[in-house]
């Protein structure tokens, strides 16, 4: 009986000491003030980019959470929210010593744009609206911090589709409409508008 | 007879014993490794909830237009917020509680390149071009839910912070964003970068004299002569 016990105080004392090895084992220790100074970014910074076409999106975000097995009822939320994707060309790519020809004899201008990409996307808080809340059993209602992590995942679900629609062919369009009647208006009787390859990344 | 009786408890006692303490050591050195096979589990001390989850649901296509903005310049801020539900005009609830978030915005600035009217352009012979540009603006105040951090809430009486409290709570806030971005030096970086973009693509088109002016911006929002005050200074606490 006390080879036992003894047995017994020695094992719970070598299990106190893991647990206490585990929780002193910080996922954060090793960051040093080096990860913190890349992530610091200039308050004003210089673009060139220009916007070509605004799509206006509309999403239903439908959330559930069944919880864990030992909570009794479930929580599901319902929201509607609006985006605004602006797409267009960034002219950073752009070199107007060679990407713009000029053919003085024929009156004929030529430009290579870059390929238009998604520029930024804006997701107004203000234009999303609760549709329904559900909360049964023993559950919480949700806060807001949750809330917000719903909409996130909806913000990166819209992120998610932009390649099925169709923006880059729509900014590549309304980069001809917007350049052929000013540069015509510039006294050029042709215009030619291309696009680069898309850069891979 | 109870001899044998004794071991056979003893025996019985000391196995019970014996299969407990594998028991509880199994379980710590798991919980331990991370909780591994029971993380979520009763067993596991760090109780992790199950994610949230959401459908993938489709979205519409509401509206395409037709844009020629010039974006040349963008302004990054942060502030925290700090508002109780007492403050609150239209949504309160007679409740007590607190919010803090911190709030990232990126003002995109630049010029709204489809506001040039004919009149605005003045070509003179085959070398020399006069521009007017319309006024540089900020065109996007973009405040993402990836931008909001919600980094406290509290409530009184389990009555939670509603949706539309704290959207009340953020209304004000992009203005007083909006504002420092105009106060700032990203509305001059922004005009002339308009300008000079303009200048190399119109020299590149063949002209020689390139004149590029703007049409000047609107007023920045000035303090209230009465009060002093701002809509930044109005229901948002200052970053520290």
């Amino acid at each position: 009986m006390k080879t036992n016990l003894t047995l017994l105080k020695w094992l719970l004392a070598a299990g106190i000491g893991l647990l206490a090895a585990a929780g002193c084992a910080s996922p954060d220790a090793g960051k040093s003030l080096t990860d913190a100074a890349l992530q610091c970014i200039n308050q004003v910074s210089s673009e060139r980019q220009l916007e070509l076409v605004e799509y206006e999106i509309h999403k239903i975000v439908k959330a559930s959470d069944k919880g864990a097995w030992y909570t009794i009822g479930d929580r599901k939320l319902l929201l509607t929210c609006k985006a605004y994707l602006q797409g267009g060309i960034d002219l950073t790519d752009f070199n107007p010593l060679t990407d713009v020809i000029v053919d003085e004899e024929r009156q004929a201008i030529s430009i290579t744009l870059p390929c238009p990409t998604l520029l930024s996307m804006d997701m107004p808080l203000q234009e999303v609206e609760v549709a329904d809340e559900r909360i049964t059993g023993l559950r919480d209602d949700f806060e807001m911090a949750e809330i917000n992590k719903i909409l996130r995942l909806g913000e990166q679900q819209i992120l998610d589709c932009v390649p099925a629609l169709g923006l880059i062919d729509e900014a590549k369009q309304n980069a001809r409409l917007f350049f052929e009647p000013a540069l015509k208006h510039l006294g050029f009787a042709s215009v030619y508008i291309s696009f680069k390859q898309p850069v891979q990344k | 007879m109870e001899n044998k009786t004794q071991n056979t408890v003893n025996f019985i006692i000391n196995l019970f014993l014996k299969v407990l303490l594998a028991v509880v050591a199994v379980a710590l050195l798991l919980y331990s490794a991370g909780g591994g096979i029971f993380a979520g589990s009763l067993f596991s001390f760090k109780r992790q909830k199950p994610a949230i989850t959401i459908e993938n649901t489709p979205m519409t296509i509401q509206d395409v237009r037709a844009v020629g903005k010039l974006v040349t310049a963008s302004f990054y801020d942060e502030m925290i917020i700090k508002r109780n539900k007492q403050e609150l005009v239209n949504t309160n609830d007679g409740h007590t509680g607190e919010i803090v978030i911190i709030q990232k915005a990126h003002v995109r600035i630049g010029v709204d390149l489809a506001q040039l009217r004919d009149e605005d352009i003045q070509v003179e012979g085959d070398t020399t071009i006069r521009i007017t540009l319309p006024p540089v603006e900020c065109l996007h105040v973009i405040m993402n839910p990836t931008d909001t951090d919600i980094y406290s809430e509290t409530t009184s009486r389990n009555k939670k912070w509603a949706f539309e409290q704290f959207q009340e709570v953020l209304e004000p806030v992009k203005d007083t964003l909006l504002n420092r971005a105009k106060a700032s030096k990203a509305m001059e970086k922004a005009s002339q970068g308009a300008e000079d973009i303009v200048t190399e693509f119109l020299t590149a088109c063949g002209y020689k004299h390139v004149f590029v002016t703007h049409t000047p911006s609107g007023p920045i929002n000035l303090p209230d002569p009465e009060t002093g005050t701002t809509t930044e200074d109005e229901n948002v606490t200052p970053e520290a």
